[in-house]
């Protein structure tokens, strides 16, 4: 056995048998937090002490209450080569106080009660063997990954996580190496976000995993490079193994499994700094994607509509390049340039869901990325619509993650945004530069999709019946409105008709004035130029809206007719979208442990969103105003935001509070096809109809109030 | 005081500014690459988010800006913010310790957390940090842990630091950052410095001022390669005189780092720095 050499002996003297921390050996070291929220809003729902839970099974959000989370964190270093650590944790979703400590009809619901949970527990072995750094068993978030590969996991996720991990170097560490076995998740690693198949007698799910392993090689202190790949299984009992079937197998010699699906990644990453003014970084990954032919009923409304990956084998690429150049010609005039290609099959069931960002763009505007939204009838039974946070949306910036389980539930407005950006293609240039004491900002961005095609890249005669309903079964719908309305579409990057292109341009300005304490002035511009021809020819006109939406339609005042509604006006879906948000910031240092912050945004967004017989090609369940969420959002949209921000330290405790006054008007708009072109509709009554709904033809006044405030005491 | 003392001291001062760079101007310091391993060993956390050169020194500025004066450290690596910090960095923390005045009236002892010393002749009385954090939750843990020095006016954190490329930069208050030199004058070009780098840590130990541990083996959030006690220097890259970013400015950091512990992890040898200046 050889020891872990220590370089450097003249240097370093090794202390012998030190705890690895500040404790004595085999001491418990104990901390934790106490967290306490309120909330407060004028949606008046109460589900859960998050805003935002619009896509879990079972769960909602709200905006009202208060509650209390207790966590306690213990470590131990049992010895010089072996330390565990933990967590215990109340379960804070639905824990309000006038639970009164759990009593009421939902005492036995785990999320009421006050019920503490075993988290994060695990090992931390160091042998002192050369060969090998430390294995790690148990809880991790894995981060030490990729967000493209192997991402971190979600917060909530993150003690949820569980797997082996084992480290080591060599080369003086300059040669890292990383494997790892993860338990796979069995709620969401899987299509149809599980890892077993429909038959609970062949199930299969505790001894799925992700494999996962990765070299770093700096091989100089300007060169750097990784190489990652990832193997993941989901196995389940093999069906000729049930006696019943006819083939008369038994267990008595083993079970055979069979392959439900297996997905591999690999990447390649490196960066050069050597050049001092300019860093050049490129990574490549590549994806195989194989799925059992019995999992997906191949029906764009099936089976497979909601899932994490896609419903059949599929492999392909993305890749980024980045360069960033600093003082370029003029001092304090830096530029960061990204070039990418994320391509519309990758998947890789272990990339990160959200608290990841692949793209140098700051991306879609928050503020209208309501999963789930009520804009055209307010109605307050609608399930799906009270799950979310509201008009308001999100303050927070986008998290870009390559993930159809792109995730936002359990999360509260003042937080970012996981946006996933499949098919995604362009180029983003970013200059900032000091002038002044002033800093700018600015941002272009051209983007370009992967994912712009025509019935899914398949074959359009409506003789045969080729079309959509043939070739988009492959592609998991999710909430079914990409690029439809304002947004909310962050883990439903396909559509079954697509041209589209997308610019943004972005502007900040950052000043403090020199008075006082020094207030903080902030200037923000952005603008977004986003327009989808959708369908190009008059079969795929037939194709999307030749049935009139099968079953998707339940307004009964809407009868379709495609010869008068359609023709052969190929320009009558398409889609043009103008977003403009000008904001306004003003921050102080109220007191030396207080801070405040004033915002002022504006948004103003014109939307042609089709004619009045457009909706959603392939139109399902959420085209219904009684649990669905497809709206008819063509027109003028104004938004007006007063938000409030206040941060308080003292030692050892923080306090926040955010709140936030929306109020906006909807001027809709509506369009019609008059001989082969889209025009103009002047409605002379109050309403119009179209297949989502009857669209009232007066102006919508929108408002909310929200507020959340919170306590964190660290010990 | 009489006539002729009071010629000779405006004489120095006159002198000790036509000495001085112009106005506007500033003094670099530079460091070599390759040395963001503290004595000589350490390592990175393994978690992703510490890409490799990000707390490796390359470069030290400071600029006086009217009222202000600028302190500018930049690394061997773009700056990122995984973490949501919203200033344009988020895993560094750099700690500007400086000279202002006389030896004998500075600090030997660095901030809580770093486990650092200076020698008598290289005594700070200001430091400043340059972290990612808020100024209020760097204060708030700086009344807990670095009370003394909070209290005396010793340690400075400036209203904003941001992040730019690869560069971390933050103001402070000439009036906070001067005390009269021997000279008569407070000239930021006439003081010495040096700086430490560090890791912004947003849940630190009881008795650290938001500094990252080093520990026997790193962990995905922990240094490695130093002592699982408080005897080992907490610091990854510093300045080392003459400061010009030369092969030779390596050697001389491990040797101001070096350490020594006993068997109970107590120190017996602190890490000693150094002054730069130009």
């Amino acid at each position: 056995m050889n020891k872990k050499n220590l370089a450097l002996a003249a240097a370093v003297s090794a202390a012998l048998c030190a705890p690895a921390t500040t404790a004595s050996a085999g001491e418990m070291e104990w901390f934790g937090a106490v967290y306490a929220k309120f909330l407060d809003g004028d949606r008046r729902f109460e589900s859960a002490l998050y805003n935002n839970a619009e896509t879990t099974p079972g769960e909602a959000g709200g905006d009202q209450g208060q509650g209390i989370e207790f966590e306690l964190m213990f470590r131990n270093q049992v010895s010089k080569q072996v330390e565990i650590s933990g967590r215990l944790k109340a379960r804070f979703n639905k824990n309000f106080w006038t639970n009164f400590g759990g009593f009421g009809p939902e005492e036995n619901d785990e999320r009421s009660a006050q019920y503490v949970k075993m988290r994060g527990v695990r090992a931390v072995i160091t042998p002192g063997y050369e060969w090998i750094d430390s294995a790690t068993i148990g809880s991790n978030d894995f981060g030490m990954f990729d967000a493209m590969t192997q991402g971190k996991y979600r917060y909530i996720d993150r003690d949820n996580a569980s797997g082996l991990l084992f480290q080591g170097s060599m080369l003086g560490n300059d040669l890292r190496w990383d494997l790892a076995r993860v338990s796979l998740p069995r709620l969401f690693a899987g299509p149809r976000f599980v890892t077993r198949g429909e038959d609970d007698a062949l199930k299969l799910e505790t001894n799925d995993a992700a494999y996962v392993g990765q070299l770093r090689w700096n091989a100089t202190p300007d060169i750097n490079t990784t190489a990652i790949a990832v193997y993941v299984r989901d196995k389940e009992v093999a069906p000729d193994e049930l006696l019943n079937d006819g083939n008369n197998e038994d267990i008595r010699d083993g079970t055979d499994v069979v392959t439900r699906y297996d997905n591999s990644v690999l990447g390649l990453k490196a960066d050069y700094t050597g050049l001092g003014w300019l860093d050049i970084s490129a990574s490549y990954y590549h994806s195989w994607y194989n799925v059992d032919d019995s999992t997906c009923d191949g029906d764009v409304n099936g089976n497979c509509r909601f899932s994490p990956l896609l419903n059949e084998s599929a492999n392909d690429k993305s890749w980024f390049v980045n360069l960033d150049v600093s003082d370029f010609l003029v001092t304090d005039l830096t530029f960061n340039i990204q070039g990418f290609f994320i391509g519309a099959d990758y998947m890789s069931v272990q990339s990160a869901r959200r608290e990841q960002d692949v793209l140098l763009t700051q991306g879609w505007m928050n503020t209208h990325q309501w999963g789930r939204p009520d804009y055209n009838f307010g109605n307050r039974e609608n399930g799906n619509a009270t799950a979310g946070l509201g008009y308001g949306g999100w303050d927070g910036e986008t998290q870009q993650v390559v993930s159809l389980m792109a995730d936002n539930d359990f999360t509260d407005f003042d937080e970012p945004v996981a946006y996933d950006v499949h098919g995604y293609k362009g180029i983003t240039v970013v200059p900032k530069y000091t002038w002044n004491d002033i800093e700018f900002s600015a941002e272009y961005t051209y983007l370009d999709y992967d994912t712009n095609w025509q019935a899914c890249g398949g074959q359009i005669d409506n003789a045969t019946g080729q079309g959509y309903r043939t070739s988009c079964g492959k592609y998991p719908r999710n909430e079914g409105i990409h690029a439809w309305g304002l947004g909310g579409d962050w883990r439903a990057p396909y559509s079954m008709y697509q041209d589209r292109e997308t610019q943004q341009f972005g502007f900040n300005m950052d000043y403090v004035w020199d008075i006082g304490n020094g207030i903080d002035l902030g200037l923000r511009y952005q603008f977004i130029k986003d327009d989808d021809d959708r369908v190009k020819s008059e079969a795929g006109l037939v194709d999307a809206y030749g049935d009139g939406y099968a079953s998707g339609v339940t307004n009964p005042d809407w009868i379709p007719n495609f010869s008068q509604q359609w023709g052969d006006c190929t320009g009558c879906d398409n889609r043009k979208a103008e977003y403009a948000l000008y904001g306004l910031s003003v921050g102080y240092q109220l007191h030396p442990d207080l801070y405040a912050t004033i915002l002022y945004d504006y948004w103003d967004t014109d939307l042609v969103d089709g004619t009045i017989d457009t909706a959603p090609v392939g139109l399902g369940f959420e085209g219904s105003n009684d649990f669905g969420y497809a709206e008819y959002l063509t027109g003028d949209h104004s938004k007006n935001r007063i938000g409030v921000v206040l941060n308080y330290f003292l030692s050892g405790v923080e306090f926040g509070a955010a709140a936030d006054w929306f109020w906006g008007n909807y001027d809709p708009e509506f369009y019609v096809n008059d001989n082969g072109r889209r025009a103009k509709l002047r409605p002379t009554g109050d309403f119009v109809v179209t297949p989502l709904g009857n669209i009232s033809t007066d102006d919508v006044d929108l408002n909310q109030y929200r507020l959340k405030a919170f306590m964190k005491v660290s010990f | 005081m009489t006539i002729r003392i009071r010629h000779l001291l405006a004489g120095c001062a006159l002198g000790a500014m036509a000495a001085s760079p112009a106005l506007g101007a500033s003094i670099e310091f530079k460091d070599p690459t390759g040395d963001d391993n503290g004595p000589g060993n350490y390592v990175y956390p393994t978690d992703a988010v510490y890409s490799p050169g990000s707390f490796d020194i390359t470069s030290f500025e400071v600029t006086p800006k009217g009222k202000n004066v600028e302190f500018k450290v930049c690394v061997n690596s773009k700056l990122d913010d995984p973490w949501g910090m919203g200033v344009g960095f988020a895993v560094q923390m750099a700690v500007v310790f400086i000279q202002t005045g006389a030896a004998d009236s500075g600090h030997e002892d660095g901030l809580a957390g770093l486990n650092i010393t200076f020698g008598p002749e290289d005594t700070w009385n200001r430091a400043v940090v340059l972290s990612p954090q808020q100024q209020s939750r760097v204060m708030s843990e700086a009344k807990m842990k670095a009370a003394s020095a909070l209290n005396d006016g010793s340690l400075l954190v400036p209203r904003k630091t941001l992040g730019k490329g690869k560069c971390i930069s933050g103001r402070v208050p000439v009036k906070d950052l001067a005390t009269v030199s021997a000279e008569g004058m407070s000239d930021p070009f006439a003081w010495r410095y040096q700086v430490v780098m560090q890791s912004n840590e947003g849940f630190p130990d009881k008795a650290d001022l938001l500094t990252r541990k080093v520990n026997e083996f790193e962990g995905q959030h922990r240094f490695g390669g130093g002592n699982d006690m408080n005897c080992d220097p907490h610091v990854m890259d510093i300045l080392a005189p003459p400061a010009e970013g030369t092969e030779a400015e390596i050697q001389a950091q491990y040797d101001m780092l070096s350490y020594e512990c006993d068997m109970d992890g107590n120190p017996v040898k602190m890490a000693t720095l150094k002054m730069v200046r130009k």
